[in-house]
Order: C-alpha cells, then structure tokens, then sequence
C-alpha cells in the first residue's frame, strides 16, 4: 500500500546547506514581483470592524492573527463580542473558544448586543412581551447559524486549542476563529517560552489555512487611569506582540465613569472607550477609535449619543 | 503557497510520500482548502502524495520549492508559462523528476491535456 516512506535525503542538511543561497536573493527578482503585480486586481476577503469610521483604516485579512488587548474589566469580552456579531453580519463563519465565559453566558450577552435592549424584567413578563422576546430570540437563532462555540472553560492544552482551530477551519469552514484567552492556553504568565510557540503556531495555521485568529490577552494594570496602554504593556513574552499581525488595545475611560458617578461635569463628548491600532502589518494605519457606551445594548458605538448598531445590515445602520 | 509546511515538516522528521508532490499552478486549489495533510488527518491515511498549491499572484522566482528535493514531482496548470516557470525551479530544486502538465478546460468536468514536459525528456510533448 502507498504510504510515507523513509527519505532517503538528509532533508535537514539540504535545508540548512541551501538556505543562504536560498534566501539572500537579488532585488531585481523583488521588483520583477512588484511589475507583475501592476494592474493585478486584489482580491482580499476582507473583514472589518463594526463601525463605519474604521472601515478605510483597518481591516482583518485571512492569514493574519489579531490580538486584542486589555486590562481586566475593560471590555475586550464585550468589544470581541460585538465584532463577532459583526462578522456574521458580514457573512462570515466564526467559532469562539471562550475559556473564561460559558457559550451561554457569551451568546446572553450577544444576544442583548444584537437586540439593542435587556431581556425583560420579572414585572414585564406578561404573555406579549414574551411574545415579544421570543420572535427575537428567533431571529438571534436563524443569525447565529454561522456561529460555533467551544464548550470548555479553565485552562485548556495548547494542543487541544490549536486543534479546534483546525478543526472549525477545516470543518466548519469558520473563516475567524476567536480564541478568548491566550493565558488560558499556556501555563502561566511565566511561560515565555509557551507563549511564544502558542502564538507561531496559531500565526501558521492562520496563514496555512488562510483564516484569521483573534487571540484574546491581557494588559498590566497601569500606574494611573489616565494613561493608555500600548504594545509594551502586554503581558508575558515580548514575541507575542512580534509575531501576531495586529494589535486592537482596549482602554476604558474609568476616570469619565468615576466622576459621572461622582457627579461632577463630564464632557459627553469624551470617549468612554478608546480602542488603540498599535500594530497593522498589512495597512498603513495606526492610531486610535474613539467609542461611546450605550448600555442598554452592551455596544460601544462610534459616535457619543448613535444609536446601537443592526447587524443585520452590512455596513451596519442604526437600530430604530 | 499553501500545502508545502506539512510536506516540509515530514521530510525534516525523515519521512516522505511515496509518491512525492504534485503541485497546482491555478487559482484554485483542486483538494480541501487546508491540502492534503488535513485530507490525510480527517481521514486516517498515510499521504502517497503531497499537495501543494501556488496562488496565482504568487511570484514563482521567489519561491522556496527545495521541499522538491529528491521527489517525483508534477506540476500542473493551466497557463503554460507558468507550468513552465513552476517546471523549472523545481528542477533548480533538485527535485528527482519534474513532470509538467499544461489542461485546458473543455466542458465542465473535462480538461484536454495540451502540453506535457519532462525533465528526463521522456515524455516531453504539445498538442
């Protein structure tokens, strides 16, 4: 029977004996590559974020890993959420591997996203209203069909992660996989070492199987509330940010909620949210979104005072 | 280029396929989009022959084929100048045999092979 055989050639001495000559090439053959890509169209299957303000600045492309960033509690659960439902607006198939929420718990809080409002209360339960909600609960049903959730929580094995990966990409044909999060897939924040191979091999079956990865991490608690983060205060192994193609950083404004709390005057026109571009290997942007939060629908909307956003619709419009 | 990792992989744990590579120049890839490694993985078969897929914005000068080292190769496509470029950095590769298989479509199912090339001059014909 056909099968695998032993090679008769020392590949690895090959590998290692050619890969001068391989490698160090002449810029005439790069500029060759860049006259036969004159007039070439570009199609690139491109995913974007949810807001409108983003679409010409920043874009997840297949064969890329995303991490998205953040200090604990300050929303990277509810933005990836949102992107998620954006996504599925967009056509797209996704699968989350949340560690740290159960798939019910994420597919609630989904759910409010995607209505715009909370569930009703305990007062508001009469036969119409559940009515209501049902029909709702309904359309979430038919718009989640093109979602996966992996049903494990705690600390799970990178290998078991890197194969539900495969297994929703080659499978499932799930064009984005989120992976919620990166310390749950190692051993600690010690393992440098870990992390490392996690994120190379995550980054390669991206790029093999020309998915994109969404890689959820955490950021060090800051010195003050007003300082925003940046790529150096990712937690663990500097090769995490190295290696991955984007970096999304999530900052909330905890000083605009304390002193709304508080009382004192807040401009409405200050973020409650800022989500920071500090790395886009592919684009030529870098910066920052400025996001407002509409409670009743759990979303960040791009403008103080819009309305939650359909996902229903590509681009999305407002929900009225 | 997609399908070439697992290939490279196997060869550097000293193993290869039996049947060596067979490599596709057109825009899209004729086996599952993840190749013949997770073909073989789903279904619990020892791979005979690895697939690779060149996309076609990809430069073929510029690209690493020494995974062809010492294999049978065969590539196929359907533009002859690219067939013909794969051809030849396979063989700069050192690879065993390169075969060069250049189809065009003839209904919706059927393809009529017009060009054939051989790097052992054997089989080297056109239509």
């Amino acid at each position: 029977m056909a099968s695998l055989i032993a090679d008769d050639i020392d590949f690895a001495g090959y590998m290692a004996q050619t890969e001068a000559k391989q490698k160090v090439r002449p810029a005439r053959e790069f500029v060759d590559e860049m006259i036969a890509a004159l007039g070439q169209p570009r199609k690139v299957v491109q995913a974007f974020l949810p807001w409108d303000k983003t679409h010409a600045l920043f874009g997840f492309r297949p064969g890329e890993v995303t991490l998205w960033a953040g200090v604990n509690g300050h929303g990277k659960s509810i933005l990836t959420g949102q992107a998620v439902l954006s996504l599925l607006g967009q056509d797209h198939r996704v699968c989350i591997a949340s560690f740290e929420m159960k798939p019910a718990k994420t597919l609630e809080r989904m759910l409010r996203q995607y209505s715009g409002q909370r569930g009703p209360n305990e007062w508001e339960r009469s036969p119409d209203v559940i009515e209501a909600f049902r029909a709702v609960y309904d359309d979430f049903g038919d718009f989640t069909q093109r979602l996966w959730l992996y049903d494990q929580q705690g600390t799970v094995s990178a290998a078991t992660v890197l194969g539900v990966t495969r297994y929703a990409a080659v499978e499932l044909g799930c064009g984005h996989i989120v992976i919620d999060s990166l310390m749950k897939c190692v051993k600690g924040e010690d393992d440098y070492n870990g992390q490392k191979a996690f994120v190379d091999e995550i980054a390669a079956i991206a790029r093999d199987l020309n998915i994109h990865v969404h890689l959820v991490h955490h950021i060090r608690k800051l010195g003050s509330e007003t300082e925003t983060p940046d790529k150096n205060d990712v937690k663990g192994s500097g090769s995490i940010t190295d290696q991955v193609d984007n970096l999304l950083v999530v900052w909330r404004n905890k000083k605009k909620e304390k002193d709304a709390a508080a009382g004192k005057k807040v401009s409405p026109d200050e973020p409650d949210a800022l989500l920071i571009c500090d790395k886009q290997r592919n684009g030529e942007w870098e910066g920052k979104f400025a996001l407002w939060f509409d409670s009743d629908s759990q979303q960040f909307v791009g403008a103080n005072g819009a309305l939650a956003l359909d996902f229903c619709t590509f681009p999305h419009r407002s929900q009225r | 280029m997609i399908g070439h990792q697992p290939l490279v992989a196997m060869r550097l744990a000293g193993r290869r396929p039996e049947f060596g590579v067979s490599i596709e120049t057109d825009a899209t890839p004729s086996a599952y989009p993840a190749g013949w490694a997770e073909f073989a993985r789903r279904w619990k078969i020892a791979p005979a022959q690895a697939h690779v897929h060149i996309g076609p914005a990809e430069h073929v000068p510029r690209l690493d084929l020494r995974f062809c080292v010492g294999l049978d190769v065969r590539v196929e496509g359907m533009i002859s100048s690219r067939v013909r470029a794969v051809f030849e950095v396979c063989k700069l590769a050192g690879a065993r045999r390169v075969t060069g298989h250049v189809f065009i479509p003839r209904g919706p199912e059927t393809a009529e092979l017009v060009e054939l090339m051989d790097s052992r001059g054997a089989a080297t014909w056109q239509a």
